[in-house]
């Protein structure tokens, strides 16, 4: 389980840590918009911030690429799909299919984007626990009107707490398929069938164990949320990262 | 402290099948009672019912005056269940995050929630892991952490479900200790298991469950002879006529 390290809560004591649950989401919410509206250099200092948070609280960037390698898969039909959807100057024409300069330089920073939105994502949820992040986002949906916070906190958070549980089982039948030479039915549509059902099967098996195992310790959505208290490093960090995104939106 | 009273309990699941047949049980305060049954026999069904995770087709368990299905959330405050396995028990991500997760449901104080982790950390021997995350604990500790979860809730009773299953000589020692201690605190325990050898000189009765009825109750020296007709092993100093002995020895 030791692997499961990357999508879940990492313990530690770094700043990122100690920060207060709604400073963080704010600040989850700025970099994410960076990341998607500005400019390349907008999108370098960001890469550059987020790389040395990497280093701030020694998560391998090795370790990540591996583990997130799936996500690659998913980027690179994004960016052959921008790439060949985009007009411009033709570089490569295959099956009268024209892959043009314009459509590389937009996919590619496109992808960029994305990664850079996964990886805000992995630091905050190896910042902060599930039930920080709960009482964060129902204390931002506390003043809207028609929204259940409570409910919708603790759905968004159970989310993010048994996300690392789903994956772990993925390795497991993947390993289990592997040991009974899975890799010589060469159809991927049959591999994915074989795969996808005893994952689906595993998931809410595993839900149900837990939804019993809570209920026996009264789970229920009323329950004594951690304390958040907003402390001076918190006003610090607000002051300096809102012009900082202003700035980074303008250049 | 209260007793436990089952009258005339029955369950049947929802594709029929019968998990426990008229069932009458009384335990006393401060009991320590093992269930032992083969698998499949409604040990755990049984359990869950104390706990108010399932809900009778007929007959009721009674904790005191208070009528389990009428308020189980009432019910699993007082019958705590230590799950057979802990990882699926285990919730927080921290040591000491999993076990306020009981208390923080209970609507505690937050201060008092913290007293309570700080004095069951040092109980189950957990001092120093606080801020581990509970998938680095080994098995015995996973465990004690689930234990310490149950125990965060002050229960009156606790139900430990095949505690001794998947942990080795040194984690199962470590888990009666646990056990053990508990017993000396004047909690009513009670012991899901099939695994005789491990608990049951500490047992102050014995209940034998088979296909989901009750076969046999009694003090474990007079009755354990008689397991084997049930699908459970005999220990292995009763078999050699040593009497029933105790693993913490």
């Amino acid at each position: 389980m030791a692997e499961l390290s990357l999508l879940s809560y990492k313990p530690g004591n770094s700043y990122l840590h100690r920060i207060d649950i709604r400073c963080k989401i704010g600040l989850l919410l700025l970099i994410n918009i960076v990341g998607l509206q500005s400019s390349v250099w907008g999108l370098l200092t960001t890469t550059l911030l987020l790389s040395a948070v990497f280093l701030h609280l020694r998560l391998s960037l090795v370790t990540i690429l591996f583990q997130t390698r799936l996500f690659y898969l998913l980027l690179l039909f994004v960016f052959i799909s921008r790439a060949v959807y985009i007009p411009g100057e033709s570089l490569i024409t295959l099956f009268q299919i024209s892959v043009s300069r314009e459509g590389v330089l937009s996919a590619s920073v496109y992808c960029w984007r994305l990664i850079v939105v996964l990886f805000t994502g992995i630091i905050f949820i190896s910042t902060s626990r599930s039930a920080d992040i709960k009482a964060g986002i129902a204390w931002f949906f506390k003043p809207v009107p028609l929204i259940p916070e409570k409910r919708v906190a603790v759905m968004i958070s159970l989310m993010i707490r048994f996300l690392p549980i789903i994956l772990e089982q993925a390795k497991e039948i993947s390993e289990a398929q592997k040991a009974r030479a899975v890799e010589r039915i060469k159809n991927p549509v049959k591999r994915l069938v074989i795969f996808t059902v005893p994952l689906m099967r595993k998931t809410f098996e595993a839900a149900d164990r837990y939804i019993i195992a809570m209920e026996a310790r009264c789970y229920s959505e009323d329950r004594t949320d951690p304390d958040m208290e907003l402390k001076r490093q918190d006003g610090i960090l607000i002051l300096i990262a809102v012009p900082v995104v202003i700035g980074l939106l303008l250049v | 402290m209260t007793k436990i009273a089952i009258k005339g309990l029955s369950h049947l699941y929802p594709d029929g099948h019968c998990g426990i047949r008229n069932i009458n049980l009384q335990i006393q305060p401060g009991e320590l009672v093992v269930i032992a049954g083969q698998n499949g026999s409604g040990k755990t069904t049984l359990c869950k019912h104390i706990n108010g995770l399932l809900k009778p087709t007929s007959g009721n368990v009674f904790i005191g005056d208070l009528q389990v299905d009428r308020n189980p959330s009432k019910a699993r405050q007082l019958v705590g269940m230590v799950f057979q396995n802990a990882d699926s028990q285990i919730v927080g991500e921290t040591v000491s995050s999993d076990i306020a997760f009981g208390p923080e449901n209970l609507g505690l104080k937050r201060a008092e929630i913290n007293a309570r982790v700080k004095k069951i950390i040092q109980i189950v021997g957990l001092d120093g892991k606080e801020d581990n995350s509970p998938h680095t604990l080994s098995g015995g500790e996973k465990r004690k952490l689930a234990i310490a979860g149950v125990l965060a809730m002050n229960p009156e009773i606790i139900i430990f479900d095949e505690p001794f299953a998947n942990l080795d000589y040194p984690g199962s020692v470590q888990i009666l200790d646990q056990i053990v201690m508990l017993h000396q605190t004047q909690r009513t325990i009670i012991i899901i298991t099939h695994e005789l050898e491990k608990i049951i000189s500490l047992a102050s009765r014995l209940v034998i469950l088979k296909d989901g009825e009750l076969a046999k109750e009694g003090i474990p020296s007079t009755i354990i002879k008689d397991v084997e007709q049930f699908g459970i092993r005999e220990p292995c100093s009763s078999k050699l006529g040593y009497g029933l002995q105790s693993w913490r020895n």
